[in-house]
């Protein structure tokens, strides 16, 4: 539904908590859109917010976003709640996202959650102690069935995952202190 | 068919359940069927909101469709046969239930809507004796989300009315959908709360127990209460409610669908504003006070005591004075008493300081339904969402449905859910020169001049771009011009030129006028003749020997503290009231406990002169009496003719018999000129505070909206005057002076301050010092 309400012109927070480079992403999505369809850059901008803010959103930075996007607040928390590549709570600096939808699963992604449970000592939804790594709850199909399992290393794909593998990959992303 | 009807192009021919009906095209299947008495089950579908189907339990078969389809988003199509109680679709209806009920608890017998819920309805008829599901439910954490609402998210169906209530009809996009898929929750953004003045509806709208009433909240349960037809006693709109008792105590309050005036919706301060009857200070039986020393003592030598204090002075030196939500019949009486006994100094005005133009009957040209008609709206010193809410949700919808453009003279930024076409926020004395500035551009546009006075002052403000913009679009003969003046304009200190210029504008741009009446029955006290040659001010003012107040309180008044000083001195002073505080207790000399008005019954005259009759919702508390029938045997007791009514019905012919016609038009005034050097103060009666009823009902005075003691200016005049917020500070008004403290709030215009009336200001004297605690 368009926007049904009087657009709110207050910036304060926006202005105070977006950075320049936020603010141009956010207007580079904003400019694919028709003016009356600002709600249609939330993603986006979400997007944006949440590297600016270290990987996660905090109720004030959706607040900024929904106010330079002139939408109400609660549109945004909407969105961030929906999608679950955005955190609405504090997290790790790199998510694994391990898919366990049904091609991943049958090709054993059950035994890589396991794994990376075992070997970080964590479990999926939660953030390892050193704050590096978050293993992402309940990732949906990440579109890559042709190389399950799969897994989503902050935003980077890693297809046909052995446990091997996985803790090189942590081993590096531990690495990067 | 063997005989042919002729179908209207904008009509189509369905059947349901085999029977035929002509109906809208583009009208959706549910709609015809619910206007041709055919029941299908719904949850998400309501006939105010938008369409979502999200619930699925509409489900209907349609022939030659394969599978069933929800009726509340199936457009009817010519022709089309729908069947709603055929095998599929019963089926259909009862798999929706089943999954429905997989995570809603199944205790009803300690929720709090129990007996009234659709939910519990509908599955009686659609539901499984048994529940199959075995897994874990869902639960939901609850969320705080104000005094008026409380929440029980698990029982929750994710209907979204509440989410689209708030968002299409209250504007204020508070509700959203959390989360995702089967753990989609409905919640704020983040531990807010709900602050829409209409937020109460979402509670109606709730099909199951996850959003119930809060003071409600576990009182009664539906089938112990009695239903009452009742009037809005807070605005003069003159909604229309049920209230719900029990035992004669009225427990809640609902709406009573009338599409007319509030469809299907009433503001909180109707919804809740009737649980102030309960208040501390609700006089129960008769009082007298003598010597200093009050005591509580039975009717008659109460009414002997007031009969004495009545006489002891002329009704030349009696001075009546009245608040706004009595009814007719007691306004009726109270004037037809005191101008016999030659007393002409009656007012109910108390809050108004300009009386340059005479009392009158206020001017509305159109009705709710209207309002939509008109393609520019133009508010003149009002908070119209505070002072009649649903004027403010009709606005709303003309804006958001028809585009009309709607512009804001006022001296503070109210935040309207509507986008402002011209915005003209100023100080308390600007923003009439900004006003002035219009009728001088629509002047020089139509080449008519205002004469006298008014046309002279007018003359002297200067245009500007915008307003002459403004001007063009309201002299512009496609558009209709509607001006709407409210409460700010009404207590002005130049009420009168104001009013003057409007009636000048609407005339001019062939606009309409609507002027919102102050509180619920102010209409009514000008028919029934509570009005005289003097006015409010002016007899708060007087050396009256003896004052009679009736259902009146010090808040009330425009100059509290006059008023009370004034009451002090006299000699007697005889009070009519549901209910006494500290000051009225001080300066009375007896308190007749009268029942509100929803306890008697009466007539309301509402702001479109529709006098709309009630019979008593709730019993008197203790030896409270009908107000008309305490003026009745007083009129007796005085010896005033005329006074021998048997029955309120005979008082009712009576107030239907009177003229409800206005006098001609405003008269030519004199101006007054305004000057102010610094601060000028805008102060109002907050929405939770317009009558005696509203302030007492504690969960109005939790919410946001209750008036508070801060001094409100935009952080510029802020930084000037080295203020923080949160400081104390002392605001001086002539020689009164109040503890305040500092809120930075930029809605307040440069050059301004805010303050809630209830602090002891008074709106007619805008120049105010504010001294700072170090200074």
């Amino acid at each position: 539904m368009y926007q049904v309400n009087p657009q709110n012109n207050d910036k304060t927070l926006a202005n105070e908590l977006l950075t320049q480079e936020t603010k141009e992403t956010i207007e580079s999505w904003l400019a694919k859109y028709p003016s009356d369809q600002r709600r249609s850059a939330v993603i986006g901008s979400l997007h944006a917010a949440q590297e600016q803010n270290g990987g996660w959103l905090s109720k004030e930075i959706m607040q900024a976003v929904a106010q330079y996007l002139e939408i109400p607040a609660i549109w945004v928390y909407e969105a961030a709640s929906f999608y679950s590549m955005f955190f609405t709570k504090a997290c790790g600096k790199h998510k694994v996202s391990i898919c366990t939808n049904i091609s991943c699963m049958l090709n054993g992604a059950e035994k890589i959650v396991d794994h990376a449970e075992k070997s970080l000592g964590i479990k999926l939804g939660e953030t390892t102690e050193d704050g590096q790594i978050t293993l992402v709850k309940e990732e949906e199909c990440i579109a890559a069935c042709v190389g399950a399992p799969a897994i989503l290393v902050d935003e980077h794909y890693h297809e046909n995952v052995t446990p091997e593998e996985l803790d090189k990959i942590f081993k590096k992303l531990g690495g990067e202190k | 068919m063997s005989e042919q009807k002729t179908i209207p192009d904008n009509m189509v021919r369905i059947e349901i359940d085999d029977k035929e009906m002509i109906v809208p095209r583009g009208s959706m299947v549910i709609e015809a069927a619910d206007n041709n008495g055919i029941s299908i089950p719904r949850f998400c579908y309501h006939k105010k909101l938008s369409i979502a189907a999200n619930c699925r339990m509409c489900m209907v078969d349609v022939e030659k469709v394969p599978k069933p389809l929800p009726a509340c988003a199936t457009p009817v199509m010519p022709d089309m046969k729908v069947y709603t109680k055929s095998k599929r679709a019963i089926d259909a209806q009862r798999n929706v239930m089943e999954f429905l009920l997989i995570n809603h608890p199944l205790d009803c017998p300690v929720c709090d809507q129990g007996g009234e819920c659709e939910l519990q309805d509908i599955s009686m008829g659609y539901g499984r004796g048994v529940s199959r599901y075995q897994d874990e439910k869902r639960v939901a954490i609850d969320e705080d989300i104000g005094s008026l609402i409380s929440t029980e998210m698990t029982r929750c169906i994710t209907c979204t009315r509440c989410v689209r209530f708030l968002e299409e009809i209250s504007g204020t996009d508070e509700l959203g959908g959390i989360g995702r898929g089967d753990r989609t929750q409905i919640g704020t953004m983040v531990g807010r709360s709900v602050d829409s003045v209409m937020s109460g509806n979402v509670i109606d709208l709730c099909p199951v127990g996850a959003l119930t009433n809060k003071p409600f909240r576990f009182k009664a349960r539906s089938w112990e209460m009695m239903s009452a037809n009742g009037i809005s006693m807070h605005d003069a709109i003159g909604s229309n409610l049920f209230y719900h008792t029990r035992k004669g105590e009225i427990l809640r309050t609902v709406p009573r669908d009338n599409e007319s005036l509030n469809e299907a919706w009433i503001s909180d301060r109707d919804r809740f504003g009737v649980l102030g009857q309960n208040g501390d200070d609700r006089i129960l039986k008769p009082m007298i006070k003598q010597a200093g020393v009050w005591s509580e003592v039975d009717w008659p030598k109460a009414m002997d005591f007031a009969v004495k204090k009545l006489q002891s002075t002329s009704g030349k030196d009696t001075t009546v004075l009245t608040g706004s939500q009595s009814t007719n019949e007691e306004y009726f009486l109270l004037s037809k008493l005191f101008k016999a006994m030659n007393c002409d100094n009656l007012d109910y005005r108390l809050n108004q300081s300009d009386f340059s133009q005479p009392h009158n009957i206020p001017r509305v040209d159109l009705d709710l339904n209207g309002v939509k008609d008109n393609q520019q709206i133009v508010i003149i010193g009002s908070n119209v969402n505070h002072e009649q809410p649903i004027l403010a949700h009709r606005i709303r919808q003309a804006w958001l449905k028809n585009d009309a453009q709607v512009s804001v003279f006022n001296a503070k930024d109210y935040g309207f859910r509507f986008n402002i076409f011209h915005n003209y926020i100023a100080n308390q004395i600007e923003w009439v020169k900004g006003l002035g500035s219009l009728a001088h551009c629509v002047a020089d546009l139509t080449k008519v001049k205002l004469t006298g006075e008014v046309g002279e002052w007018i003359d002297n403000q200067a245009t500007d771009e915008n307003l002459n913009h403004l001007a063009k679009q309201l002299i512009n003969k496609d558009n209709n011009a509607l001006f709407v003046i409210g409460q700010v304009a009404n207590n002005h200190p130049q009420a009168g030129l104001i009013k003057a210029i409007v009636e000048w504008l609407a005339d001019n741009t062939d606009g309409k006028v609507y002027e919102m009446a102050c509180g619920a029955n102010s209409v009514g006290a000008e028919i029934c003749g509570v009005t005289s040659n003097t006015n409010a001010a002016d007899l708060i003012n007087s050396k009256s020997k003896s004052f009679v107040i009736y259902q009146a309180e010090n808040d009330d008044f425009n100059r509290m503290q006059l008023a009370h000083e004034t009451f002090d001195k006299a000699d007697s002073v005889v009070v009519f009231s549901s209910f006494a505080d500290k000051n009225m207790k001080e300066v009375a000399d007896v308190i007749l406990p009268i029942g509100l008005a929803s306890e008697v019954a009466g007539s309301f005259f509402n702001n479109f002169l529709e006098n709309q009759k009630f019979k008593p919702a709730a019993n008197l508390p203790k030896e409270a009496k009908p107000g008309w029938r305490v003026l009745r045997v007083l009129g007796n007791m005085l010896n005033v003719d005329g006074f021998d009514y048997d029955d309120i019905s005979e008082v009712m012919a009576e107030v239907d018999a009177l003229s409800t016609k206005r006098k001609a038009s405003f008269q030519p005034i004199e101006v007054t000129h305004l000057n102010v050097d610094g601060l000028v103060l805008h102060t109002e009666t907050a929405i939770y505070d317009v009558d005696m009823l509203s302030r007492r009902s504690n969960a109005l005075q939790e919410t946001i909206h209750a008036s508070n003691d801060c001094l409100s200016l935009n952080s510029s005049e802020a930084e000037k005057l080295k203020l923080e917020n949160a400081m104390p500070v002392t605001l001086i008004q002539g020689d009164y002076s109040v503890e305040l403290f500092i809120n930075i709030d930029e809605s307040i215009p440069t050059g301004s301050v805010f303050a809630n009336k209830c602090v002891g200001l008074r709106s007619d004297v805008l120049e105010v010092e504010v001294r700072g605690e170090s200074s």
